[in-house]
């Protein structure tokens, strides 16, 4: 998701410069998209971006700290959308670094309507191909 | 000057439902804490953080407003002097 791009790209910066959420400062520009392009293997526009930064102004994810005639110049993350960023990637850790076989039964609980409905078909199947067959 | 107490709730940070406490489960730095909405996984830390910010914001607040209300009884003892 775009949202989750911009917000991660702020946090690497903080973490690689050493700097606070907000002494970091984000625009959006066609440099900015191409290097966040490269940098999440993205193919994401301009347009694109500045969307999902609406929706992270919305939910108070980020700021505007320039009020001009650009309102993608100088974003600002605020404490939620850290929140939202870590709790994220903490998230994503958690599922990455399962056992095999969590992963499996969680696999299992997240399809179980398909699951139990193959298990009535088959058997259904099975039983009107031999009363067909017989 | 009695202390004043604020609850500040804390709400999950992908839908901003409150997050309700499993019965009896203590949370510490490092938790998770599931939305029982969305099913959402939030950074217990990021929460403290985001809950002192709220309060410092509300005790700015109510301390702006305790000033105003106090500066205003003192002008209008003066003016009825």
């Amino acid at each position: 998701m775009p949202e989750h791009a911009l917000l991660n790209d702020i946090i690497d910066c903080m973490e690689e410069n050493g700097h606070t959420y907000n002494t970091v400062h984000l625009t959006i520009n066609d440099k900015f998209v191409e290097e966040i392009n490269e940098k999440f293997k993205t193919k994401y526009t301009i347009d694109e971006l500045r969307k999902a930064a609406d929706k992270c102004v919305a939910h108070e994810w980020l700021k505007r700290t320039f009020y001009g005639d650009d309102d993608y110049q100088d974003l600002q993350i605020t404490p939620k959308g850290l929140g939202v960023a870590i709790s994220k990637r903490k998230s994503d850790d958690i599922k990455r670094n399962r056992p095999m076989l969590k992963k499996a039964s969680d696999s299992i609980e997240d399809h179980k309507g398909l699951i139990i409905f193959l298990g009535v078909l088959i058997p259904f199947a099975a039983l009107l191909i031999k009363i067909l067959g017989g | 000057m009695n202390n004043k107490y604020f609850t500040i709730q804390h709400k999950c940070f992908f839908c901003n439902t409150p997050l309700e406490r499993e019965s009896n489960k203590e949370y510490n730095s490092g938790d998770m804490i599931k939305c029982q909405s969305c099913q959402e996984l939030n950074d217990y830390d990021s929460l403290v953080e985001v809950a002192k910010e709220e309060g410092k914001r509300i005790a700015k607040e109510e301390g702006i407003r305790i000033i105003k209300e106090n500066l205003g009884n003192k002008m209008k003892n003066i003016f009825k002097k």
